[in-house]
């Protein structure tokens, strides 16, 4: 008998999740299955099944590892953002652009770090 | 506040190799680069732009082994800018093959998969160097090379089973690559006296040459296999000296440095 | 109880033209039900999610063109990698909202093939040239900044697809606005000539920014909102653009060229003068811009150049999950 991979969404905004496994002959019997199988509780608000044998899985995992800096490539990799307003005020500053600096604007939180 | 540039001696032997080795990765990435938004497709395009950014990145960190520990912070930026970007087109130690421009597809997978044995055998002996600050970073990069070897062995295998066209289009583009890819093989200044590259780069050429033999053997390429036992071609040689062809003085240099050389001393 | 995943998405009864059935569909987008690909809809429905989700991801896809062109000429090798990786996040983004919209039944192939043949539309920024690096602080910040205004009120869409994609696209987006204010940042408080630089790209993409959110129609006459599509008017988003980052810009002493932008404090609200909306039209309806020109006679060159590789690398089993 086939083994299936199900995999289910808790939320229609979430991402579809691997849930679990169970057996059944046919895609027929999988789907109706799985709703006791995996989602009795209330789980979720959709899923699907694939065969086992038709999942195909990065054979070697730590071909994910990354060994240099990525940071870059994150949020994380943009910091100091208080100091180099700082830096660019000033700089308006010494350009006299303190009409421009000065005009009326929301009052509302502004700033990203 | 002003940064003072760091500046080491970029003349001694064990500078001069850690730059052809960094100097093949930059400029390798920068023409990687160009395929950013234009691939063949799209899922393609994310995986050629990763490749492009690790080589810049791999150039990065041996520039910073150049200036040594001791220099940190926006020295370091500075330091490492100075040398990947403010270098006459002379001072640039990277094989000729390398600034040829990408052509297509094919040229471009054949290029990458030649340069990534490359790099691949030259991380292996790298990793044995007596110097330790070397031989850590090539232990590092060594590890992220493995997805673009992936890469590269799995276009080859499918590029000479891609059907008829594919393949004789393959074939064209090897045929143009791996004569100019013994360029990789020349020596830098003093490399003999450098203890740094176990073997030095001459003594890349065996390995490289007998693992991409037997690929290409496989493949039913047997013609090809004579091209990396023949002569580096003159047009293609040089590189190690800081003699580059017009798709580097003319084309790479300009375009890559200018901003850096227009503005000395500007933090960006 | 199956409904099987094809490349372009579940096998789905098409026929969306019962009055009866589209008045009730209304009714539950009205009460914010969301809709799935396997879902019946109505045409109209289903062709306006796609023109909209088409002209999304064809817009990403031109907005790495120009930014790509600066990759080659970053000024230092950490602005290099990242415009890189940033320019990768457009194409990553183009490649989930074409997903989308072949969930919808319109293939990749064709939208692919209608943008490259200039057939496709998109967002009229990006039709413009670049001339420095004060284009990418301008395109990374202010651009970036206005789709992210629009992208953010995506997430409360109708086409549950296209909302899970806007998820992940939103989140890698406040990296993009921290990668654009940083390189703004690095300008306005660097040389004369760095600042001039901004000041002058500031100027020049004042109006397509104006022009980016549209012509201000009224929320009952817009289909976009009627069929679930977008929730805010175009003007509201205009303003809520100009409220997060006109202050930015006269923070850092930076000058906006529109004589009357003004906040006026009382009504809650930004003044300015009205963009020129002929002009827009020109620029996204009439003959293509030199840069448009340029950047697809290439994008044709190379498409055309590499016909032979595209069944490979795509494959022809295509397979599918929204």
């Amino acid at each position: 008998m086939a083994t299936w991979e199900v995999f289910g969404r808790r939320k229609f905004d979430g991402p579809l999740e691997h849930v679990g496994t169970l057996h059944a002959a046919d895609e027929r019997t999988a789907l109706l299955l799985a709703r006791e199988t995996h989602f009795r509780h209330n789980e979720g608000v959709d899923y699907g099944v694939v065969r086992t044998d038709q999942f195909h899985r990065l054979e070697d995992p730590t071909l994910l590892e990354r060994h240099t800096d990525i940071s870059y490539r994150l949020q994380q990799g943009y910091s100091g953002f208080r100091e180099k307003r700082e830096r660019a005020r000033a700089a308006a500053d010494a350009r006299g652009a303190d009409e421009v600096r000065s005009r009326e604007v929301p009052n509302r939180r502004g700033g990203s770090a | 506040m002003s940064v003072t540039t760091p500046r080491p001696d970029l003349d001694t032997p064990r500078a001069q190799v850690l730059l052809a080795i960094a100097d093949d990765a930059l400029v390798t990435g920068h023409r990687a680069s160009h395929w950013t938004g234009v691939a063949p497709s799209l899922e393609e395009d994310l995986a050629f732009s990763t490749i492009a950014q690790d080589a810049i990145n791999h150039a990065d960190l041996l520039y910073q082994v150049l200036l040594g520990a001791a220099v940190s912070g926006e020295q370091q930026r500075a330091g490492v800018d100075a040398i990947g970007l403010g270098r006459e087109p002379d001072g640039y130690r990277h094989a000729i093959v390398c600034e040829r421009p990408p052509i297509d597809f094919a040229r471009t997978l054949a290029r990458h998969w030649i340069t990534t044995r490359v790099e691949v055998a030259r991380l292996d002996a790298l990793r044995r160097s007596p110097d330790a600050d070397v031989a850590a970073v090539a232990t590092k990069l060594s590890h992220e090379l493995r997805y673009h070897r992936e890469h590269a062995e799995h276009w080859f295998t499918t590029l000479h089973t891609g059907g008829a066209d594919a393949r004789e289009r393959f074939h064209t583009a090897l045929g143009h690559v791996l004569p100019e890819a013994l360029g990789f093989f020349e020596p830098v200044d003093g490399e003999d006296a450098s203890a740094i590259l176990p073997g030095g780069h001459p003594g890349l050429r065996d390995v490289v040459v007998d693992g991409a033999a037997t690929s290409l053997r496989a493949a039913g390429f047997d013609d090809l296999v004579g091209l990396l036992e023949g002569d580096l071609p003159a047009e293609a040689a040089g590189g190690r000296r800081g003699r580059h062809s017009q798709d580097f003085t003319g084309d790479v240099w300009p375009e890559m440095t200018e901003l850096h050389r227009v503005h000395p001393g500007a933090r960006w | 109880m199956s409904s099987t995943m094809s490349p372009t998405g579940p096998q789905h009864d098409t026929a969306g033209t019962d009055p009866a059935r589209e008045a009730a569909f209304l009714e539950a987008l009205d009460e914010g039900a969301k809709v799935e690909s396997g879902d019946w809809m109505p045409d109209t429905y289903r062709q306006l999610n796609i023109r909209f989700i088409e002209m999304h991801a064809n817009s990403e896809i031109m907005g790495a063109l120009p930014e790509r062109e600066w990759i080659a000429r970053a000024p230092t090798l950490k602005r290099k990698r990242s415009l890189a990786a940033k320019v990768q996040d457009e194409v990553g983004h183009a490649h989930l909202i074409y997903r989308v919209a072949e969930s919808l039944g319109r293939p990749r192939k064709d939208m692919y093939d209608d943008l490259i043949a200039g057939k496709g539309k998109f967002h009229n920024v990006f039709h413009y040239p670049t001339y420095s690096w004060g284009d990418v602080a301008c395109i990374g910040f202010l651009v970036d900044g206005a789709a992210i205004v629009t992208q953010r009120a995506l997430l409360e869409t109708s086409y549950a697809p296209y909302v899970r994609v806007m998820k992940r696209v939103v989140a890698e987006e406040s990296l993009h606005y921290r990668h654009g204010e940083d390189i703004l940042l690095a300008l306005a408080s660097g040389t004369d000539e760095q600042f001039e630089m901004l000041q002058e790209a500031v100027n020049r993409w004042w109006e397509p920014i104006m022009h980016f959110f549209g012509n201000d129609i009224a929320r009952e006459d817009d289909p976009s909102i009627r069929w679930g599509i977008k929730t805010r008017t175009n003007e509201e988003s205009r303003q809520e653009w100009m409220s997060t980052y006109v202050p930015k810009l006269w923070d850092l002493g930076i000058e906006t060229p529109d004589p009357a932008l003004r906040y006026d404090a009382d009504a809650g609200q930004w003044d300015y003068t009205e963009p020129d909306w002929d002009r827009l039209r020109e620029i996204v309806k009439g003959t293509p811009t030199e840069a448009t020109a340029s950047r697809l006679y290439w994008r044709q060159l190379l498409h055309r150049h590499h016909d032979w590789i595209h069944d490979i690398v795509v494959g022809e089993d295509l397979s599918t999950a929204a």
